[in-house]
């Protein structure tokens, strides 16, 4: 028997969706738990040679430190510009740059400033392997234990697709939506417009499908909805009225 | 590797799949958005102004969300200014021309379509080239934000002008 509030429908679905997403957690989980059995852990020596900082509160000092551009994308710090020390996440979440810094904060004399911030950049995934010189292939190679290790890394190639497609997905599914509320709001038969457009993609066999199938009801709905039609005639209304009574004010 | 870095790892691989599902999604979007446009924009009879505001939103959110992406972090940094010049622009054409003879009989305004068209081919154009992995296309994204500034401009300016002329004769009436 359906429950008033979720139909049989929205339950299966409901149900489906959790063991699915249960079942995707649960195999995830245990490929990582492989994957991190297999591979060794790298040890960080960084903690043993570098100094720990403490500042009791309110206590001011000076001190020098070497920093590092961690996104190569980002436009260049201005003159007198304020910096701010904080915990960044990015060690965490880049592959590699853990180790390029362990690596660097262990032999500071044996590298080169330059050659470390271009193998920082490296590890974003912008860089190829072969662009880099000598020195910092080495100094790569060292910290991470093999040559060219970002590539085919799943964690960079996705951080390097979203870099690029990210905004244009964005953009694109959100101009989708404005673009059918401009077919809702804008014309008094939606579903035809949607069909049309159906039509000449992909044939009147599609569009004929669309406007009999679920989602010509859906498109019908969201056009009939009361906000829908508020903003279609409740709008026009209330500004018509605002600018007959400006001119009528003015003669 | 540790346990997170190995969730880190199979996460980003099931991430790779709906990203490509995303931008698979995306691109079948943004045809149907393009013809959507082109079909709806250019018939706006009368005022309506709900589907102008509508349209207006959409030129300037979707060129908004786009341009503040960080991949174009300082490579246009006035177009902001471009957007609001070019809205005020377009607003004040149609806006001045109020008492142009107009065609009561016209159905399809070819100018809307032309700004549709070039708002929608700069955002494509601009998209393709960040794929190719040009991320500098100063000139390109002031045009990108000039037009749909212009565009956006332009369908709330011929509303008002619209609705402007729609009520001088019932003044005229009311004042007969």
């Amino acid at each position: 028997m359906d429950s008033p509030l979720l139909s049989a429908r929205v339950r299966r679905i409901l149900v489906w969706g959790s063991i699915l997403t249960a079942s995707v957690t649960a195999a995830a989980v245990g490929a990582a738990l492989v994957i991190s059995r297999s591979v060794p852990v790298k040890p960080m020596r960084y903690v043993e040679v570098t100094p720990v900082l403490k500042l009791a509160p309110g206590e001011r000092r000076a001190d020098e430190f070497e920093s590092f551009c961690l996104d190569n994308g980002r436009a260049a710090p201005r003159a007198g510009e304020t910096h701010t020390l904080s915990r960044t996440g990015a060690t965490g979440l880049r592959p590699y740059l853990r180790e390029v810094f362990d690596e660097y904060l262990t032999h500071p004399s044996r590298w080169r400033q330059g050659d470390v911030q271009q193998g920082i950049w490296y590890t974003e995934g912008h860089k190829r392997w072969e662009s880099l010189a000598p020195e910092q292939q080495l100094f790569v190679q060292t910290a991470a234990g093999k040559a060219d290790p970002v590539r085919w890394n799943p964690v960079v190639l996705l951080s390097r697709i979203a870099g690029a497609f990210g905004p244009i997905v964005l953009t694109n599914l959100v101009l989708a939506v404005f673009a059918l509320l401009v077919v809702a709001v804008g014309t008094p038969d939606p579903v035809s417009v949607v069909g049309r457009s159906l039509a000449w993609i992909g044939g009147p066999r599609l569009a004929q499908a669309f406007i009999q199938g679920r989602w010509g009801r859906g498109v019908s709905f969201l056009a009939g909805l009361k906000i829908v039609s508020l903003m279609r005639d409740g709008l026009e209304e209330a500004v018509s009225r605002f600018v007959s009574s400006v001119l009528s004010r003015r003669v | 590797m540790g346990f997170k870095d190995g969730l880190q790892y199979v996460a980003s691989t099931i991430g790779i799949g709906i990203l490509g599902v995303g931008i698979v999604l995306s691109a079948v979007a943004i045809v149907f958005a393009f013809v959507w446009l082109l079909i709806v924009a250019p018939r706006m009879r009368g005022a309506t102004i709900a589907a102008r505001l509508t349209l207006a939103l959409a030129a300037l959110s979707v060129t908004g969300l786009y341009l503040r992406a960080a991949r174009f972090s300082g490579a246009a940094p006035w177009w902001k200014i471009v957007i609001v010049a070019s809205l005020v622009l377009g607003f004040s054409v149609p806006v001045l021309r109020i008492d142009a003879p107009v065609d009561p009989g016209r159905v399809y305004h070819r100018g809307m379509a032309s700004m549709v068209v070039v708002w929608l081919s700069f955002l494509v154009l601009s998209q393709a080239l960040l794929v190719a992995g040009d991320a500098r296309q100063g000139v390109l994204l002031y045009l990108l934000a000039g037009s749909s500034g212009w565009l956006a401009g332009f369908s709330l300016g011929s509303a008002m002008g619209q609705m402007v002329r729609e009520s001088v004769p019932v003044r005229n009436r009311e004042a007969g």
